[in-house]
């Protein structure tokens, strides 16, 4: 692991299994379109996430800004 | 005048130009002039030549996007900071697309456009992938479209940018809160998830006082 890889959000074990219970969950017709990037399955989704990518990474800090965005509220 | 892009070529732009036509409807009912740019026409020459020629004050752009750059039909870059970004100068843009709000639209309205409404990264969203073909029948995907077209919407019934902006993040809160009851299944709880990402992406730059003249 480089020390970039380190700091990544998605290399926190807590946070990526998380986010992968959470994509487990989805219905599996579920198509995401991210931007210029593609446009993933659920299954490829939690792919990106295990493989610790941008794609993943991009969904890991999703997840975290919802969760931070709760605690805003509450 | 409102120039709107619409390209088409795979299920992100199939689904960002279909959704657009309700900014099309809504502008041909108040009888705005609609210079519409569909996949064979959403080419850098012919944005440029509209843009030069014709000075529309709303422009909307549908489809992918980079910090720097703007796309259209089969990925072709129409827009490019420091290079033809001056093209925008007097107008009012919305941009549909990733990232561009991160440095093209700085860039725009140093070069003269009065302001630009963009998303400052990934513009993401969820659909389903049975409606591929069909995209306007995507209740999944309505959401997200629907906060997003608020934006054009508000601009073509004359209220300023700022408020535009401001109804369609009130629009984001509402679906997203629709989504995140007690009740609410898996699929609504990540599609409110992308949308709150989707809504603190949403940037506005330039003047927030202007409006379609």
């Amino acid at each position: 692991m480089t020390p970039q890889d380190s700091q990544k959000v998605v290399s926190n074990e807590d946070v990526k299994n998380i986010v992968l219970e959470r994509l487990k969950i989805l219905s599996p017709d579920t198509v995401i379109s991210i931007g210029s990037s593609e446009n993933v399955s659920r299954d490829e989704l939690i792919q990106h996430v295990k493989d610790e990518d941008s794609v993943g990474e991009l969904f890991a800090e999703m997840q975290m800004e919802w969760i931070r965005s709760f605690k805003e509220k509450v | 005048m409102l120039l709107i892009t619409r390209p088409a070529y795979e299920l992100p732009t199939r689904y960002v130009s279909a959704w657009a036509q309700e900014v099309v409807d809504v502008a041909q009912r108040k009888g705005i002039t609609v210079t519409e740019l569909g996949p064979d026409r959403s080419t850098r020459k012919i944005v440029e030549s509209v843009l030069v020629k014709r000075k529309p004050s709303l422009v909307m752009f549908n489809g992918h996007g980079s910090s720097s750059t703007i796309h259209g039909q089969d990925g072709e870059i129409l827009i490019q900071a420091e290079d033809n970004e001056k093209t925008l100068h007097g107008s009012i843009t919305y941009v549909v697309a990733c990232d561009s709000a991160k440095q093209l639209g700085p860039a725009a309205v140093t070069a003269g456009a009065k302001a630009f409404i963009g998303y400052d990264r990934s513009f993401i969203f969820v659909a389903n992938q049975h409606y591929a073909r069909d995209p306007l029948k995507d209740s999944r995907a309505f959401p997200f479209f629907n906060a997003s077209n608020m934006v054009m919407i508000s601009l073509l019934k004359k209220h300023t940018v700022e408020e535009s902006y401001r109804k369609s993040q009130d629009i984001f809160v509402k679906n997203i809160s629709r989504l995140s009851t007690s009740e609410a299944s898996s699929d609504d709880l990540f599609d409110a998830q992308v949308l709150n990402w989707n809504m603190k992406s949403q940037k506005y730059l330039g003047d927030g006082e202007a409006r379609l003249v």
